[in-house]
């Protein structure tokens, strides 16, 4: 029973096989994704670089730095609901190995890398043939790109340059897309004149004016904070009043609906959060369940005055169904309030990172160290008459240190959870000779009561995968003990 | 044997010139090698339809003429080909499939006299009716070199198969997998009956794989599944099994009610805090043991029906089967169908095989680690309850029903009674929550499996063959997870606020392997003892993969169990004085297609059985490099010198076989696990301000290539003593160059690791396989054997880039899976608090990640294997099979969880917290818990010995045959017991030591099984 005839399967298989050889061969050989795009043909119009932009801006998380000030410093404790969550930070016990430390330094480094990607795609762009309104957006963009660039900068050097002195060991700066290079620190000194001379090019390019986007006004503010980190005490007046004269104080309610994200009268920047980012109340809380793993310390809560708007920002003071009396009934736990939610979304807020009440401060600190302590005590009563509704005794200093004492009390109920904490202990230890103090309710066993001022951890480590890939890279005093 | 049949072909062509077609009747009689005599056999005379069976005592009578071919077959045997030559008399014995093996290398197969490749051979009856559901776990133990680990005891999961230690650092080191002539995916096999399979043959040097060039690297592992016999009658199989699953040892405690309540008091934490004894006295009554309520006794179930039958020209195979295996936990369950065809055809000058499988499994999952994006640590996870599960809660409802939602003292419910969703889904309600997961949430996934084939061959000219195949393995998956409204996930799901609660997730995939491979062979015998062979092939690969899915919200109950349930995202509802669309779903999915272009050739030359040489080149062009590096080439070389049909050695009467083997070659690997390694890349994402945005997702290497490994094998065959001693001996070391590697970039790139090949890393070691004879007592139909497999495997790696001594946990001259950790060095008996050792050798109280130093402790086992034992007393078997697994470390991360006080509070703690340190001069190895949890500072404190040694596999079985039974109406039937895991030896601390990651965290464990089983043959 031979069906099969040879002489048709000699053809059929010979056939195929020609068919293969020729043609399997490139079918099989060049495919291309199609999930997602080669990075040479990503960036090559206008619209194209809008879209990463977005996506810079995207990956500027400053959430990490809120939570790892709170978290290491002395305005939380750990609450009821906690399972081992923000163990390390709290209980300060970060080394080069630490996971948040790591994700710092990488989603930093990331969104520069975005912004360089940018720089370099805007200025291989051909912009000939582009229309007059393209060519605006382009410089908008570029403008962006620059602040963005300086802003992640600065961060970054705040939290893993030990100091603020020029010749210390900054960060490395980047104004290039590294791919393959091992970059090495650059001193301070060259990282603030990388990081102003990226302000300077986006205050001749921006014109945007949104709050949710870096503006003018953003950029003169991020000065002031630069002039008063660096000890330009004058400058960081100049700058600062430039802003105070056109921004107004809020009132209380205006103050109180800011964090409700419905009032912008003293917003400078504020980073817009929405359904698609994690939300500033999962710092403390669960999101979804609204179990706190974090609550406030008893050391903040005690520094409050309830007749302080802040006070009522802060403290949610509507659990077990009535309001808490901080005197004749101490609370056991304190929920935070800090960022309750909009739209019906728990926790989910914008985080408003410049505000007209830290310029300020800022001025008020930059006259007590010019020795202007009267003018210093003028700044910080304008803010708290504001804060109280209420004209305030105006505070009397003898000294620089109970200057900056008061002005140190007031950053930490005005900016609390909002990232600087850490940040003001640590470049203000100098002078007041402390470390991080915590309230003796707040900590004990594992969670340490004081951090000496003198302490390494109040630098970050750079993180174990950076120094174990790059030869270059220098790690921070204490966190190398070979 | 050999020198026999040439001088009979010499004969034959004597008589043939002389007397034309002499006529003349044979007779005799059939047996096999137990020494019993065949009923219905077949007596072919070879090319004709003309032949007679074997008679009730085996004997057979046929007129035949001088030089034709008889066949002999029986179903279950191997059929034998004998010339008529002068004699009259011709008694066969015919061999039962399972001794006497030919090995399938894929593209050609051999006898195993003329194989010069390092092969081993897993025979049907040694993977038949284990009541495991992956093929690949079923291998493990079973052949040297070939380690399998099993990463959960979900039914169904597949496990990780090395074989020869892990030859790539980031690259795919398993081996390819062909069935049937099909390039199968590697990791799913749940879906297969392992039934079906006639022989399972890996292949672990260049000889054998070189010829399957790119993706041969990890080895290749040949399937082919079981066909009818020519000229056989209808033979009907029934197999049916049934079975339990048991727990395995926990080998671990934790405190009871009391312990923990006086342990929280003493550090102040949970719900111990500040009792009284009295206090501890009333709340201790209640003392539950949470393994007991998670697990329970799974039940198996198989039956299988097969058919097979062969006529003249045409053969056939076809079964049936249904499976089902319910996981130790609620929940976790597997069932399956299979279905199988295979049809042969042949005529004089052409053949054609169909192969075609199709499968369909149903799989349940819990929310265990193995699990999608899971880490362990999930409170749903059935097995962090036996670990962290509060004792003094209580687990059953005032009525006597289990308590699937919790109380008001572990937070579900409110002091009036009231739900609190937030701790419902807190920590102090695991055990609840874990319950309420697996009794009201769904997990599942239905596949779709189709395999077949078409493999056809024509005889162009005289020795000249072409041949023609086409192969597809096609999966559909269909996932389902849905979180019900009622359920404690499904009260803050989409939100806390939402109307309607609950989301259903649908995912599906479609994988589609194509294969198609063209063949000519060139095949002759000159002068009678040159063999020479040339095959030349070309074969086409593409896979197409694509995936979708999405999470839908808000189940409407009225339709809770239907997709369209889902709450459309348009709805707006008010929530905070805001309105609100709590139900936007959530779109996914993904698609690409890869791609392999080779062409390639083997050589082969044999001069009289005593030698044969094969050299093959094989290249491969593949869709995973760029243009530049496109083209890869590979060979192999290999010998092989049947020592013991030499002459010299013909009066040694001992030796049966002996031959030895050698072969070099260099095999590929392209697998990195992400298809544009070449291309840096841009990817959509949502942006700032949720606004569309492009993103930098990777960073690519447009000098990507191939990684390579040169394999080098000395192997030596032997058979001794009337063939009762037989094993093979191999000696390897092969060494990857260009090995694949994520390798890490300054983090100032934005990204961490770019693919790039970089450094040399090599394996060496010995294989080793025996099997002896103890009793072979024919007479008493007593027959006792023993076997025995290992595998000693030294990996090392040689270089990395740039100088570079140490890349993370790689570092030159340390093996892969070696563990870089601190040292701990106890607790310092002054203060309690841990010490530890620093990269010096100090002893330090400060934990340092750089003072990491490499442990010489590994994953990855040294030494591992299989030995065992087949016992056959008239209708008697039993038979063992041990496994072990050697020098293998990780790290306990489950019972760093119970020793870490911080978390005490809400998670039921080891035993080994009773001996913590708690006053100067203790001498202990576990901490002040004063002062905290060092969890995340452990260091090598909890890196332990995952050594074990397994009773894998034990059957005890007995076979109703001979006259008795003839038509009665089956021909014969075994009925067994049959024990899986049944004894474990470890001193891992811990449910299960095996597992194919380094750390453990609360994974799901292997089950003890025993099934009782019945074949019967009609």
């Amino acid at each position: 029973m031979l069906i099969f005839n040879s002489e048709i399967m000699k053809k059929f298989i010979y056939t195929i096989l020609i068919f293969i050889s020729l043609q399997g061969c490139n079918d099989a050989l060049d495919i291309l994704p199609v999930d997602a795009v080669a990075a040479e043909g990503a960036l090559t119009t206008p619209e194209d670089i809008d879209l990463a932009l977005s996506g810079a801006y995207a990956a500027y998380n400053p959430q990490l730095l809120i939570q790892f000030s709170s978290r290491f410093a002395d305005d939380l404790r750990f609450g009821n609901a906690n399972g081992g969550q923000g163990t390390v930070e709290h209980n300060q016990t970060i080394n080069a190995g630490s996971g948040v430390v790591a994700n710092i330094y990488s989603s930093y480094y990331a969104v520069i890398n975005r912004v360089n990607r940018i720089l370099e795609a805007t200025e291989l762009l051909d912009q000939s043939g582009l229309t007059a309104d393209q060519k605006d957006r382009l410089k908008e963009i570029e403008g962006q790109a620059y602040a963005l660039r300086g802003l992640a900068h600065f961060d970054l050097l705040s939290f893993f340059a030990p100091s603020f002195q020029n010749s210390d060991l900054g960060i490395p700066y980047i104004d290039f897309v590294v791919i393959l290079e091992l970059p090495a620190r650059n001193s301070v000194g060259e990282v603030f004149a990388g990081i102003l001379s990226d302000l300077d090019a986006a205050k001749g390019l921006i014109s945007e004016s949104a709050t949710i986007f870096l503006t003018k006004d953003f950029i003169t503010a991020l000065e002031a904070k630069i002039a008063l980190y660096r000890g330009d005490n004058s400058s960081a007046i100049t700058k600062a009043n430039a802003l105070i004269s056109a921004y107004n104080l809020g009132s209380r309610t205006q103050y109180e609906s800011m964090y409700q994200d419905a009032d912008d009268t003293e917003v400078i920047f504020k980073l817009s959060r929405t359904v698609s980012d994690a939300r500033a109340g999962g710092l403390f809380y669960f999101t979804g369940t609204g179990g706190a793993f974090f609550e406030m310390s008893f050391g903040l809560f005690s520094e409050l005055d309830p007749a302080d708007v802040r006070y009522d920002v802060l403290v949610d003071d509507d659990i077990d169904g009535g309001t808490i009396d901080p005197v004749s009934d101490p609370p056991t736990t304190i929920f935070i309030k800090k960022y309750p939610g909009r739209d019906g979304q728990f926790g989910l807020n914008d985080l408003k990172l410049y505000r007209i009440a830290e310029q300020y401060l800022i001025k008020a600190e930059a006259q007590a160290k010019q020795g202007q302590l009267a003018e210093a005590a003028l700044t910080i009563d304008a803010l708290r008459d504001a804060r109280f509704g209420a004209d305030m005794p105006t505070p009397v200093y003898g000294s620089l240190l109970e200057a900056i004492n008061d002005v140190l009390a007031e950053r930490r109920i005005e900016l609390a959870y909002e990232g600087h904490r850490y940040i003001d202990l640590r470049r203000t230890r100098d002078i007041t000779g402390l470390g991080i103090v915590r309230n003796e309710a707040d900590c004990g066993g594992p969670t340490p009561c004081l951090l000496l001022p003198t302490d390494f951890k109040f630098t970050l480590p750079i993180p174990q995968a950076e120094i174990d890939v790059n030869p270059n890279m220098v790690q921070n005093p204490g966190y190398d003990t070979n | 044997m050999r020198q026999i049949r040439t001088k009979c072909l010499w004969l034959c062509l004597l008589f043939s010139a002389g007397l034309y077609a002499q006529q003349k009747t044979i007779s005799g009689v059939v047996s096999n090698d137990f020494g019993e005599t065949l009923f219905g056999a077949n007596v072919i005379i070879d090319g004709t339809a003309s032949g007679t069976l074997t008679d009730l005592d085996g004997g057979y009578t046929i007129t035949a003429n001088v030089g034709d071919n008889l066949v002999f077959s029986y179903v279950g045997h191997e059929s034998k080909t004998i010339t008529v030559g002068l004699a009259s008399q011709i008694d066969i014995v015919l061999t039962t499939d399972a001794l006497e093996t030919v090995v399938i290398t894929g593209y050609n197969n051999y006898r195993k006299d003329k194989v010069t490749a390092a092969v081993s051979v897993v025979a049907p009856k040694e993977i038949e009716q284990v009541p495991i559901a992956s093929l690949d776990q079923v291998l493990q133990g079973r052949v040297a070199g070939l380690n399998v680990s099993t990463g959960s005891g979900q039914p169904g999961q597949q496990g990780t198969i090395t074989i020869r230690g892990v030859n790539s650092f980031n690259g795919d080191s398993e081996p390819l997998f062909v069935i049937d002539g099909v390039f199968v995916d590697q990791d799913n096999f749940r879906s297969l009956n392992a039934n079906d399979i006639d022989n399972v043959s890996v292949l672990k040097d260049a000889s054998a794989s070189a010829l399957y060039g790119s993706r041969a690297a990890g080895g290749v592992i040949v399937v082919t599944t079981k066909r009818g016999n020519y000229n056989s009658p209808l033979s009907v199989r029934y197999r049916s099994q049934y079975g339990l699953s048991l727990k395995p040892d926990p080998n671990f405690d934790v405190l009871s009610s009391r312990q923990l309540l006086e342990y929280q008091r003493d550090i102040n934490t949970g719900a111990g805090a500040g009792l009284t004894d009295a206090q501890i006295d009333e709340l201790a009554a209640i003392n539950t043991n949470w393994s007991d309520i998670f697990f329970r006794d799974g039940t198996n179930i198989s039956h299988e029906l097969s058919v097979s039958k062969g006529g003249d020209n045409s053969r056939s195979f076809t079964s049936v089967g249904y499976f089902e295996q319910e996981g130790i936990t609620l929940g976790s369950n597997l069932q399956r169908f299979t279905f199988r065809s295979n049809n042969d055809l042949r005529s004089d000058r052409f053949s054609l095989n169909t192969n075609f499988t199709a499968n369909f499994s149903k799989n349940d999952f819990i929310v265990d680690r193995a699990r999608g994006g899971n880490t362990g640590g999930q409170l749903d996870n059935p097995f962090i309850v036996p670990y962290i599960g509060l004792p003094f809660q209580d687990a059953y409802n005032e009525d006597g029903s289990l308590n699937t939602f919790g109380t008001i003292a572990s937070g579900a419910l409110n002091a009036d009674g009231s739900i609190n969703a937030s701790g419902a889904n807190g920590f102090l309600n695991t055990p609840y929550l874990a319950l309420n997961t697996a009794t009201f949430n769904t997990d599942n996934e239905e596949e779709l499996r189709l395999i077949g084939s078409i493999d056809a061959k024509l005889e162009l000219f005289k020795n000249v063959r072409v041949g023609a195949l086409f192969g597809a393995d096609f999966r559909q998956q269909n996932g389902t997870i849905i979180t019900t409204p009622g359920s404690i996930r499904g009260l803050i799901t989409p939100n806390a606020n939402s109307d309607l609660n609950g989301s259903r997730q649908e995912n599906d995939i479609r994988d589609l392997r194509l294969n198609f491979n063209s063949s000519v062979r060139y095949k002759n015998t000159f002068a009678d003892v040159h063999d020479v062979e040339l095959s030349l092939f070309t074969e086409y690969n593409k896979r197409h993969f694509r995936s979708f899915g999405f999470v839908g919200f808000g189940l409407n109950p009225l339709f809770e169990s239907s997709i369209n349930g889902i709450t459309n995202g348009q709805v707006v509802e008010l929530q905070g004085g805001a309105e609100t669309r709590p139900y936007i779903p959530i779109v996914f999915g993904s698609q690409n297609d890869r791609g392999l272009f080779s062409y390639f050739g083997v050589l082969r030359y044999g001069y009289d059985n005593k030698y044969d040489l094969q050299v093959s080149v094989r290249r491969d062009g593949s869709s995973f490099f760029p243009d530049e590096n496109e083209f890869g080439t590979f060979y192999g070389v290999s010998g092989r010198w049947n020592i013991s049909k030499e002459n010299f050695l013909s009066k040694v009467s001992w030796l049966n076989t002996l031959a030895l083997r050698a072969s070099y070659g260099t095999v590929g690997n392209q697998e990195l696990f992400i298809p544009f390694g070449q291309f840096s890349l841009f990817s959509p994402a949502i942006g700032y301000n949720s606004t569309p945005a492009v993103v930098p997702s990777a960073i690519g290497n447009n000098k990507l290539k191939w990684e390579e490994t040169a394999q080098f094998n000395v192997g030596i065959d032997y058979s001794l003593f009337d063939e009762r001693f037989t094993g093979t001996l191999d000696v390897y070391s092969n060494t990857t160059k260009d090995a694949l590697l994520f390798r890490p970039v300054s983090l100032t790139s934005g990204f961490a690791t770019f693919p790039d090949n970089v450094g040399k890393l090599r394996n060496k070691g010995v294989d080793l396989e025996f099997r002896y004879e103890l009793i072979r007592n024919e007479a008493k139909e007593f027959f006792v054997s023993l076997f025995a497999n290992a595998n000693y495997n030294d990996n090392e790696i040689l270089s990395l880039f740039d100088g570079e001594e140490r890349v993370g946990n790689l570092g030159v001259g340390q093996s892969i899976g070696e563990f870089r950790l601190v040292r701990s060095a106890g607790v310092n008996p002054a203060n309690g608090e841990p010490l530890y050792l620093d990269a010096n050798g100090q002893i330090t109280n400060q934990f340092n990640p750089d003072d990491a130093v490499f442990l010489g402790k590994s994953n990855q086992p040294k030494y591992a294997g299989g030995f065992g034992t087949d016992m056959q007393y008239k209708g008697f078997a039993l038979s063992m099979l041990w496994s072990f697994a050697a020098e293998q470390y990780r790290t306990n991360g489950s019972l760093a969880v119970t020793e870490d006080p911080s978390l005490a509070g809400f998670a039921n703690q080891s035993t080994t917290v009773l001996n913590a340190w708690k006053q100067p001069g203790d001498i202990t190895d576990v901490p002040n818990p004063l002062l905290g949890g060092f969890r995340f500072q452990a260091g090598d404190r909890y890196l332990e010995d995952a050594s074990f040694l397994r009773l894998r596999n034990i059957v005890l079985s007995y076979t109703l045959k001979g006259e008795l039974f003839k038509k009665k109406p089956f021909d014969n039937a075994r009925i067994y017991v049959q024990g899986q895991n049944a004894l474990t030896f470890s001193r891992w601390r811990g449910f299960d030591p095996e597992s194919n990651t380094g750390g453990s965290f609360f994974d799901f464990p292997t089950a003890r099984t025993f099934t009782l089983g019945l074949d019967v043959n009609f």
